[in-house]
């Protein structure tokens, strides 16, 4: 049985970081932001106000135990910005107040234009400013995605980031996944990588990736969940969970489209029961509290944004009632 | 073939506000160019429509128009795409030789084609090609101030994609040979591919581009029905 998974016997399922205590200057402080609902007065907070008062929810990865935080970010538009300056250093912000709101995992692909660059770029202003720490936190991932041999496409990765390691590779899509697979389990051997992946997303090729989930010593998949898209319940993540593999979710906001639809509508008031304060910290935690998934990956040009995502991996998350509860609500709006 | 499950929107792997900034970086980084643009933009109505005041025969002024019409494509392909767009879109390789191609064909024609005009104006084809040739000149670029661009986020003729191809409708459409219509193949898909493209962006190249290739179907119905 998976760890992770809530249940009626295990109110506290999900790791609280220890170095967050739950004081009654932290209580207050909680209660003091909670009334900060607007994007506008979150952005004009220090990312370290927000970072101390709750804990960060954290999953393990099953092939190692090794626990990382259940909100990352994604890249995907956000940080194909090209050689725009203002933009890089805006992304650059971004990246500042991830890692600083303790994030851990960036993910990115060569398939995302400039991303990979632009991300070398804020990693190498940040540890110019802050130092070692900056890549001792990161999780670095990214992804090969070539019908051709990916040797040269793997090594641009390890150049454009400027790293000499990623946490996880995987292969993009699905594409020439056989031929990927045995590359970056040799770089794995090799210790230049350590953990394999595989993606996919928009619900393309769930079979396939089924039966490679069955089948090849992978550590990570990555795929797409959130309220309207729940393909992935009915079986890669049961598999997931069967298999001990971490999963990583891609377009928990379904691309924008449930902001789009939901986001003039009110939150229920229940939703602080959950230290949702808004809507993108509902969709995040109903995502991120799926006992097989290990983390998302939303993606955002925002440092506003960056803070509601983050927020959403802190305090606690729903338990199966809620779940169902949050479900409901959103298929009767 | 893998390749293919990919959607229009895995094409578009970045946002209005990046392409606005690309095209700002694009224009400002190939400087002067800018003013040879606009010697263009002069250069191709004024050959098209006032040739005979320059003293050139009409043959002459369309293998002119069809030499700077090469040009901008060549431009395009291996200046925008190959430089700059490759660096928001992994596709932009490709487009360039799509473009390389377009305007190997242009100047091969203009070199080859002796005995060419351009049809009589005031027919209805040729308000097409004028409307389209002003779109393609002037409104498609200033359209970009309702986009809320600046003037150095605005798309001139020739060096962006969509101002290039809508002249190049306008051309061809006031090109009395049948050589048109295979060099307007490419522009053809080009145009539908960038409609797309624009629809994810939310642009209104997709209206301009929809609308040129609207012209030239027409255009094709009206001349089949008065030789039938």
């Amino acid at each position: 049985m998976n760890p992770d998974l809530p249940s009626s016997s295990t109110p506290t399922p999900f790791s609280l970081d220890p170095a967050s205590s739950g004081s009654e200057t932290n209580l207050q402080r909680r209660d003091f932001l909670k009334a900060l609902t607007t994007p506008v007065l979150l952005a004009l907070l220090p990312a370290a106000a927000l970072a101390t008062d709750q804990a960060i929810i954290t999953k393990a990865i099953p092939a190692t135990g090794e626990r990382i935080p259940v909100i990352g970010m994604g890249t995907w538009i956000t940080f194909n910005v090209g050689s725009d300056v203002a933009a890089r250093n805006l992304r650059t912000e971004v990246l500042k107040t991830f890692l600083d709101l303790g994030g851990r995992m960036v993910d990115s692909s060569p398939m995302y234009g400039s991303a990979e660059e632009v991300m070398g770029y804020a990693l190498k202003q940040l540890t110019q400013k802050q130092g070692a720490k900056v890549r001792d936190s990161l999780f670095a991932t990214t992804k090969v995605w070539t019908p051709f041999d990916g040797d040269k496409q793997i090594n641009d990765s390890y150049r454009l980031w400027g790293v000499d390691k990623f946490e996880l590779f995987q292969i993009h899509n699905l594409v020439n996944w056989q031929d990927h697979l045995e590359k970056l389990l040799a770089l794995k051997k090799a210790g230049k990588i350590r953990y394999v992946g595989i993606t996919t997303s928009h619900g393309r090729r769930h079979a396939e990736l089924e039966q490679i989930m069955k089948t090849q010593p992978i550590d990570f998949v990555q795929l797409t969940y959130n309220v309207e898209d729940r393909e992935a319940e009915q079986r890669l993540l049961p598999v997931a969970l069967e298999k001990g593999i971490a999963v990583i979710v891609n377009r928990p906001f379904q691309g924008g489209y449930l902001f789009d639809r939901f986001a003039n509508k009110p939150l229920p008031n229940w939703a602080s029961e959950i230290d949702c304060n808004n809507w993108a910290q509902f969709f995040l935690k109903f995502v991120v509290s799926h006992p097989a998934i290990t983390c998302a990956i939303p993606a955002t040009s925002q440092v506003s944004h960056m803070k509601q995502n983050m927020a959403a991996g802190r305090s606690h998350l729903p338990d199966q009632a809620m779940r169902a509860k949050m479900l409901a609500h959103i298929q009767s709006l | 073939m893998e390749l293919l499950q990919f959607s229009l929107l895995d094409m578009t792997p970045y946002d209005q506000r990046s392409w606005f900034n690309l095209v700002a970086g694009y224009l400002q980084a190939i400087w002067p160019f800018n003013l040879l643009a606009l010697l263009f933009s002069l250069a191709v109505p004024a050959l098209m429509f006032k040739y005979k005041a320059l003293s050139i025969s009409g043959s002459v002024s369309v293998r002119l128009v069809l030499t700077l019409l090469g040009l901008a494509w060549l431009w395009c392909g291996a200046v925008f795409h190959w430089q700059f767009f490759v660096n928001l879109n992994w596709a932009a390789p490709w487009f360039g030789w799509v473009f390389i191609v377009e305007g190997g064909l242009l100047l091969l024609t203009a070199l080859l084609l002796k005995q060419s005009a351009w049809i009589p104006l005031f027919s209805a084809r040729s308000i097409f090609a004028i409307v389209l040739l002003i779109a393609g000149v002037i409104v498609y670029p200033l359209s970009g101030f309702l986009e809320g661009r600046t003037w150095i986020q605005l798309e001139w003729f020739p060096l962006l994609p969509a101002s290039v191809t809508l002249v190049t409708f306008a051309v061809l459409m006031m090109l009395n040979t049948c050589w048109r219509h295979a060099l307007v193949i490419i522009p053809l898909l080009w145009g539908i591919v960038s409609a797309a493209f624009a629809t994810t962006l939310d642009l209104l190249e997709f209206y301009f581009i929809s609308g040129a290739i609207i012209f030239w179907l027409m255009h094709l119905v009206m001349k089949v029905r008065s030789t039938s």
